[in-house]
């Protein structure tokens, strides 16, 4: 082992010093805190503040809007990261050789990801919306309702929300595909078609296997990142119209900023931070034994 | 598809050809409206919301920046995004040098695991307490208060990647230095620091963008007029007109310039980038 004397120490602490101590005071004690948060009564405004014990998470277990959130950013994440891997996916497959096209066509495709949700939100507003957006114009010549294509309706707000959040994130996924696809040796192919494999039973039982690492993260890290989503969705419905778009981190910034009840924005937060924790864990497990290694 | 062989002129390569065009310009219309919109005046948008600008008006963009603060959105943006970098590059790398090059003691190996595990906290839960604690301090609205956040919030990001960067470079190199002398210092900003420097790029670009485009931050931190960010700034300025598109989308189209420029200049570098930390988490 290291019989480090402790002038060495001491040097090392000064290296990963400031980094901890920025780290810890931002992250960990603000966390903490939120714990210590979510069993209180505190309104986020006044000096006092009750300890009210599982109150709070009593309250949550109880709370319809906690279901509907839960309703809410499951089917959003589920449809996001289903459609987002089959769709870079094929796009991966579809432009892999290195050619002039294809390079324009990976160049556009993966240009949204590095948008602002705001800038994407505002966009597909437009677009969505019931007089100058493409709805609105179609309903010109077919007898469509206006109301039906646009961010006002609640049966379809989540799935247009979820639509705007595919395309600007498709090319995240495309480019991961593309490089899984990169480290697939083509004798793998060659052999395949000699024992008489089509192309299709090739991609099936050849490809997909051998992508599932890359799979795996896409999977895990879409689940996590789409489960905690808040720009987009705030920027283009707000959660509405009524409660038909709000996810969990909308419920939570509801609850701390317009409902004034801090205590329990922060106990809706702990329940996501676990919730998020359990999905990951869930899939990682489950994922990892498809990986083939070869 | 793709794999077809051959250079001449066949039936399945128009087709795919011809596949990826109506397939791109489904895919960039957004953009396309974005950027033809910011040219149209107002008359021209309201006869052909989706046709080609007839000229290039550049009235709209004139319009953006003087009815808005634009020059103090940018330099409010420029300033945090600077100064945040220049911490975070500098304290992550230093933590991540004694991590790595001790990677067998129980202690650092813990102490790396304290500090990735800050990738799983959700930013809403930490943000309620921090406005507490930021406002305890007098610094909200300030640009001090928000850099603080970003450099303890994006501390896990940049450890988990240096201390991947660090693998990469030979021990020898330490050993040969601290041999003849040099304190751990020397070796880490002579000799370490360099090195890292081409593969750091690809996540500060990274880094970069993600400040830049931040929104949810900002919005709880700097209410004030004057120390708005850009993207603050932007919701304001279309909350406040909300229906003259062609002037909306010509202030979006000057607020995406500076990442765009980046994606342009540095597209491989952010591809790889995502690429390489996807694979190793």
């Amino acid at each position: 082992m290291h019989d480090k004397n402790i002038r060495e120490r001491l040097i090392n602490f000064t290296f990963y010093a400031p980094a901890l101590f920025f780290y810890t005071l931002v992250i960990i004690v603000t966390s903490l805190l939120a714990f210590y948060y979510s069993f209180t009564n505190w309104d986020g405004f006044s000096r006092e503040l009750k300890l009210i014990g599982f109150q709070n998470y009593w309250e949550l277990f109880h709370d319809p809007y906690f279901y509907n959130a839960l309703r809410n950013t499951f089917l959003f994440a589920i449809v996001f990261t289903v459609a987002q891997n089959v769709i870079g996916l094929l796009l991966a497959a579809f432009y892999h050789k290195s050619n002039k096209i294809n390079n324009i066509a990976k160049f556009l495709v993966f240009l949204p990801v590095i948008l602002s949700p705001i800038v994407v939100g505002f966009i597909w507003n437009y677009i969505y919306s019931p007089i100058y957006g493409i709805v609105g114009l179609l309903a010109n010549y077919l007898p469509v309702k206006i109301g039906l294509g646009s961010l006002t309706n609640p049966k379809i707000a989540i799935w247009l929300v979820a639509l705007a959040q595919i395309w600007q994130m498709v090319g995240f996924a495309m480019i991961i595909y593309a490089a899984g696809l990169k480290d697939i040796p083509e004798d793998i192919y060659e052999s395949a078609a000699i024992d008489g494999a089509g192309k299709i039973q090739a991609f099936w039982y050849l490809t997909l296997p051998l992508l599932a690492p890359a799979t795996t993260i896409l999977v895990v890290f879409d689940m996590i990142t789409s489960l905690k989503v808040f720009d987009l969705i705030y920027i283009m419905t707000n959660g509405g119209p009524g409660y038909a778009t709000e996810t969990f981190s909308l419920m939570i910034f509801r609850e701390a900023f317009k409902n004034n009840t801090m205590g329990y924005a922060t106990t809706v937060g702990v329940a996501l931070f676990i919730i998020v924790l359990l999905v990951s864990l869930v899939q990682i497990g489950f994922l990892r034994k498809r990986e083939v290694q070869y | 598809m793709s794999e077809l062989k051959g250079n001449g002129f066949n039936l399945k390569r128009l087709g795919s050809l011809l596949l990826t065009l109506l397939f791109l310009t489904c895919f960039v219309f957004p953009l396309y409206v974005l950027l033809a919109t910011s040219f149209k005046t107002s008359k021209e948008f309201m006869l052909s919301p989706y046709g080609f600008p007839r000229q290039l008006f550049l009235d709209n963009f004139f319009k953006a920046i003087t009815q808005s603060n634009f020059f103090t959105l940018f330099k409010n943006s420029t300033v945090i995004l600077v100064v945040s970098m220049l911490f975070l590059i500098v304290f992550s790398s230093m933590a991540a040098y004694p991590i790595q090059r001790n990677n067998s003691s129980r202690f650092y190996k813990n102490l790396y695991l304290f500090f990735v595990m800050g990738l799983m906290f959700p930013t809403l839960l930490i943000l309620l307490p921090l406005y507490k604690l930021l406002g305890f301090v007098h610094l909200i609205n300030t640009s001090v208060g928000i850099i603080l956040c970003y450099i303890g919030g994006n501390i896990p990001f940049l450890v988990f990647y240096n201390v991947g960067f660090m693998q990469t470079i030979p021990k020898e190199l330490d050993e040969a230095a601290l041999i003849d002398g040099a304190s751990k210092y020397v070796v880490f900003w002579k000799i370490i620091f360099p090195l890292l420097r081409n593969s750091l790029l690809t996540v500060i670009v990274i880094q970069v963008v993600w400040i830049w485009n931040d929104f949810l931050t900002p919005m709880v931190f700097l209410q004030n007029y004057d120390s708005m960010t850009v993207m603050v700034g932007m919701s304001n300025f279309i909350g406040e007109r909300s229906t003259d598109w062609p002037l909306i989308f010509a202030f979006m189209t000057v607020s995406v310039l500076p990442v765009i420029s980046l994606y342009i200049a540095f597209q491989k570098y952010i591809q790889k980038g995502l690429v390489t930390g996807a694979i190793k988490g």
